[in-house]
């Protein structure tokens, strides 16, 4: 690929935010207004990531007793209590930023299984996301010319 | 029998046995005791004694990877979530759980050494048979998630009490040849190296899982962490369950998303692990001490009943947990399965190196706190529905804040 760093990516994918006591309810609601979102960032009041929820962590929030009950207790505990955002959210992020390769980029969006990561800078702002959509279609755009 | 064709069997027995208990309402692992009954030497001598002394290297790993993934309920968002309540409520009925049982059972067999341990065995309950009614019945509320919170941490809180409660009771049976001093600083310094060698291992693990992204390597690198300390605590006599405990504590707490895929990783690999555990358990039976137990075994349900019944409530009033959970929340504690049981088997694995009266405690722990399990076991369930039936918690959709609200 001609383009070899994250940030000649530019523009990326705009980045959902929410502010760490949103409720939970208000994301849902989100998620369902906004089908093709996939990911919310949930942000301090100085807009620094603090963690990301999924549709997929969001639905097993709202269907917790579907969950099979041999999984974490802990974890049932928080599935079923959440009330905002900063419960439910996952503070594991995987995210790049604009100087990493896009390279790298690929390989851990294939080895982790994500379709998407937050390209954040140096003060953890969220600066969007990096998704394989957008990836893709830069490879079809150096091949078809 | 060949070695290899006797494991064969259990772990397809065993699951067969596991799946049909759970069809009918009973947890697995009573499935699981049941078939080491078949095969022990209570009735078929396949899997007799000298065979499973010579297997205990497997029972330590079942052992070990228990206390893991106790200590990895242990998370500090469940402790925060509604401030000191959850705490508050623990501790008041774990502990009179176990003091409790701890009087009734002296009373009957004046052995305090004995007494103690299944005082400590009390505290645990069964998170699974209690979560199950709660999913059938899409329980909410603060009744739920107060219930949800003490069993998940109900475990680690009793692993904790047993840690002590064995070096106290070794102490007591090993008296004749300890000094005074010698009684009271070993036990502390045994618990003192295993929280030390726990947290070593912990923060060890939380380093290494940061750097490893395959999914295989972080099986192979937990495990072996676990089997690594379990052997350093075994060579060194401490606690290998209070390692793992505490190492499973600090790694959920330290990262508890990032460190995730560890517990998971070690829950998916552990069946087989556990399903030999548990039948190796149900072998070791002694279905000729069982009516000699009839008795013991109905006062330790009896304090322990009450023990968890009058702590709850109490621990709920000191906590101004709404009345919901003061009134309800004893009825949802009876249950008690793996953690208590497992336990049992590593009483038995410590006395018997005491000679025939050290063996005879270990099987009295064990027939007691199976026999006991098959009987909460029954009562447990109901119990949970009828808390959670009269809290009027039952097919809510919306939440506990809501409910306290209005």
């Amino acid at each position: 690929m001609k383009k070899k760093l994250v940030r000649e990516f530019w523009p990326y994918e705009t980045a959902s935010m929410a502010d760490e006591n949103t409720d939970v309810r208000d994301i849902v609601q989100y998620f369902v207004q906004n089908p093709c979102i996939h990911h919310v960032c949930v942000v301090d009041k100085d807009r620094k990531l603090l963690g990301l929820i999924n549709r997929k962590r969001m639905f097993k929030s709202v269907f917790s007793h579907y969950v099979e009950v041999e999984s974490r207790i802990s974890s049932l505990f928080t599935l079923l209590t959440a009330e905002k955002s900063t419960e439910i959210m996952l503070t594991n992020v995987i995210s790049t930023t604009e100087d990493a390769s896009i390279d790298s980029v690929i390989k851990t969006l294939i080895e982790r299984n994500i379709r998407e990561m937050p390209v954040i800078d140096e003060d953890s702002h969220v600066l969007g996301f990096i998704t394989i959509v957008k990836i893709m279609e830069e490879w079809l755009r150096e091949r078809t010319g | 029998m060949h070695i290899t064709l006797l494991f064969g069997l259990i772990l397809i027995a065993g699951l067969l046995a596991g799946r049909l208990f759970n069809k009918i309402g009973i947890p697995q692992v009573v499935g699981f005791i049941l078939l080491g009954l078949l095969v022990g030497d209570s009735v078929s001598h396949l899997a007799p004694q000298v065979l499973l002394d010579a297997l205990s290297p497997i029972t330590s790993v079942g052992l070990a990877i228990i206390g893991f993934m106790v200590g990895g309920e242990m998370k500090h968002s469940l402790f925060t979530k509604y401030g000191k309540q959850f705490f508050i409520i623990l501790f008041s009925e774990g502990l009179l759980a176990m003091a409790f049982v701890t009087a009734i059972c002296f009373f009957w067999t004046k052995n305090l050494a004995l007494s103690v341990i299944l005082g400590a065995l009390s505290a645990a309950t069964a998170p699974a048979a209690t979560v199950d009614v709660l999913w059938e019945y899409h329980s909410r509320g603060p009744l739920t998630s107060t219930i949800l919170a003490i069993v998940a941490l109900d475990d680690g809180l009793s692993l904790i009490l047993y840690g002590f409660a064995l070096a106290y009771a070794e102490a007591l049976v090993s008296s004749g040849s300890q000094s005074i001093e010698m009684m009271m600083v070993k036990p502390l310094i045994e618990l003192s190296a295993s929280i030390l060698l726990g947290l070593l291992l912990g923060w060890l693990l939380d380093l290494a899982l940061r750097r490893i992204g395959k999914k295989d390597d972080k099986l192979v690198v937990t495990l072996g962490g676990i089997l690594l300390a379990s052997g350093i605590a075994s060579q060194f006599h401490l606690s290998l369950i209070l390692v793992n405990m505490v190492a499973g504590v600090y790694l959920t707490n330290a990262h508890p998303d990032r460190n995730e895929p560890a517990f998971e990783l070690i829950k998916s690999f552990a069946p087989p692990i556990l399903i030999v555990f548990f039948v190796f358990i149900g072998a070791r039976l002694q279905l000729s001490l069982l009516p000699k137990m009839g008795i013991l075994g109905l006062l330790y349900v009896i304090g322990r009943t009450a023990g968890k019944g009058l702590g709850s409530y109490l621990g709920a009033r000191l906590s101004h947990a709404s009345a919901s959970v003061r009134k309800y929340l004893g009825f949802a504690l009876f249950s008690q399965a793996g953690v208590a049981i497992g336990l049992a088997l590593d009483v038995y694995e410590h006395f018997r190196h005491f000679g025939p009266q050290g063996a005879h405690m270990g099987h009295t722990v064990i027939n007691v706190i199976t026999a006991s399990t098959f009987l909460v076991q029954v009562i447990g369930p109901p119990s949970v529905k009828y808390a959670i039936g009269k809290a009027g918690e039952i097919g809510k959709e919306f939440s506990a804040q809501e409910e306290d609200k209005s």
